[in-house]
């Protein structure tokens, strides 16, 4: 049974559309990345999954409750993009709050929060002042006061901002824990390069709408080795020639390039390939690598939106 | 905190100590004791108290709401499943917290007037329970605001010139319906609504000033006698407590986002 289920969900704010018709679900162990373009409805969609904006039409369920039942949020756990905190509150404090609001009390609530503030590194934090944090600590307070109550459901606006090299580490590894423990979680990130390591499927939103949804897997063996080559010259003296050969060709996309190397993002197109090396041969333009190169989930996301 | 205790029942103090030291030089003076001067120190002091409750009530309260939302606290705190009653009486809970605390701790400022005599302990203990019910009531208006207001200031707003009709709008407009003689006799009732009139009279009533209190129903168009005016401060108190759980339900039905439901078995 999907964890999460929304149904053709319409959601206006202020007169205008901006979730149309979304439907997905989530399987219990999934990790689901939205992205897409500024402004195409990814903080909305989470907010209306999380039950903070009640939609115009269509329906959500969380563990088979729906909205306006009591006792739903203890299914659900949300990190917002942006989000405040209480003055005068230590983070332990701010936990053990957070923890009885989900029902967690007493000396269980307390192994909990030791346990989280430990594996996001904040134990030496623990008596300090909430608005005394910075960015990136509050960045983790934001995660961990999320999957606090152990919900069955994550939803998480951004989770990587502000975060540090350790501290997105250690995001990715707690989402990994909790998607083998059977949680479903939507993770809503413009950092695809992060949540390739993370996420197991892949929504592309455009306009309110879900344009794609594949598994992550399934795109990146379909766009393996496809579309993409990386040439590093012999001669650096041969790069504007090189340059000058390629950008006339009609397979070519895009074109990039730092001091010999030039990576070539190629329109799909049979033969795209053999047609390029058959021209530098042509043009006699040396090259130590001509090779095909595996797209990330960032270059799906390019072409798919023509970035 | 402690500093607005320290301060407020400074204040009362030398109000109650400036008065019963006029009565004790007026009595040494005139070499007699009007003993009903003490009890006018007893009003004097309720009356402030009553005023107290009346001013800090919406500024504890009508925050209570939109400060969440404009400090982005508000999601998290929906998300975490606290639901919409416990958040609206738990942040009016604490607010009558506040200022009973301040209350209480003027009660042995209000004994003052135990000196001379004339009033009971069971005087000042009502009188502690009708502003307990008068604070919630202001304090559930303030709350509805705050949980309908976009901003803090439209909230605070709002909240005083909503108390501001309800405790002085409708004595000037009962005293001029009254002087134009304008009809509709169940129009002056709106009283029962003021808490401020409420307290005035119970106050009165409880030193046993009863032509202070006819003097007011006439000044404000009521009749002289019957059930509701006999029985001025119980009905009102009804009244309010009615409008209360009306104004927090409203309050309630303000931050919710969903309707409540019953799980579909």
């Amino acid at each position: 049974m999907s964890n999460l289920i929304a149904e053709g969900v319409n959601v206006s704010l202020k007169g205008r559309n901006i979730l149309k018709n979304i439907t997905m679900t989530v399987q219990p162990g999934e990790v689901v990345l939205v992205s897409g373009c500024n402004g195409c409805g990814k903080t909305t969609l989470i907010k209306t999954l999380a039950g903070l904006i009640r939609p115009k039409s269509g329906d959500i369920e969380i563990c088979g409750m729906h909205y306006g039942e009591k006792g739903i949020y203890k299914h659900v756990g949300y990190a917002p993009w942006r989000f405040g905190v209480y003055d005068s509150v230590k983070v332990f404090e701010y936990l053990v709050y957070y923890a009885a609001a989900g029902r967690l009390t007493g000396l269980m609530a307390r192994k909990r929060i030791e346990h989280l503030l430990d594996v996001f590194e904040m134990t030496d934090r623990a008596d300090d002042d909430v608005t005394e944090l910075s960015a990136g600590m509050l960045q983790r307070l934001n995660i961990i006061r999320c999957i606090l109550h152990n919900p069955e459901v994550l939803l998480f606006d951004e989770p990587l901002n502000c975060l540090d090299t350790a501290g997105r580490s250690l995001f990715s590894r707690c989402v990994k824990e909790d998607a083998q423990r059977g949680k479903s979680i939507v993770i809503s990130s413009h950092n695809l390069t992060q949540m390739e390591n993370i996420c197991t499927s892949v929504c592309f939103m455009k306009q309110g709408e879900i344009v794609f949804r594949n598994s992550l897997d399934h795109m990146l063996r379909e766009n393996a080795g496809k579309s993409m080559v990386k040439i590093v010259l012999a001669d650096s003296g041969q790069l504007q020639d090189a340059i000058r050969v390629l950008r006339p060709l009609d397979v070519v996309r895009t074109l990039s390039s730092r001091n010999n190397e030039i990576l070539v993002n190629l329109k799909d197109s049979e033969g795209a390939f053999e047609d390029m090396l058959n021209i530098f041969l042509q043009h006699n333009i040396a090259t130590l690598t001509f090779a095909r190169e595996n797209r990330t989930l960032e270059d799906i996301f390019n072409d798919y939106f023509e970035v | 905190m402690l500093m607005t205790i320290f301060f407020f029942n400074l204040v009362l103090a030398m109000v109650g100590i400036t008065s019963i030291a006029a009565i004790m030089n007026r009595t040494s003076s005139l070499s007699n004791m009007d003993y009903s001067t003490v009890v006018r120190v007893y009003e004097l002091l309720a009356l402030v108290d009553g005023f107290l409750v009346i001013v800090m009530m919406p500024t504890l309260t009508a925050g209570g709401i939109c400060h969440e939302r404009e400090k982005n606290t508000f999601d998290t705190l929906y998300v975490s499943g606290i639901s919409a009653s416990s958040i609206i009486m738990g942040k009016l809970m604490a607010a009558l917290s506040i200022v009973m605390t301040i209350v209480v701790s003027t009660l042995p400022l209000l004994s003052l007037a135990f000196v001379f005599g004339g009033i009971r302990y069971l005087t000042l203990i009502a009188m502690v329970a009708i502003l307990f019910v008068h604070a919630a009531y202001i304090g559930s208006m303030s709350l509805a605001f705050s949980a309908y207001a976009k901003t803090i200031t439209f909230s605070i707003t709002g909240s005083y010139a909503a108390i501001i009709c309800t405790s002085v709008g409708t004595v000037v407009m009962c005293y001029l319906f009254n002087a134009v003689g304008m009809g509709f006799r169940w129009l002056y009732y709106i009283l029962l609504f003021n808490p401020a009139y409420t307290l005035v009279v119970f106050i009165f009533r409880q030193v046993g000033d009863d032509r202070a209190v006819s003097f007011l129903h006439r000044f404000c168009g009521l009749p002289d006698s019957g059930f509701v005016i006999d029985n001025w401060s119980a009905v009102s108190i009804s009244v309010q407590l009615i409008v209360t759980a009306a104004l927090i339900i409203i309050a309630m039905s303000g931050i919710s986002i969903y309707p409540r439901r019953c799980r579909n078995k």
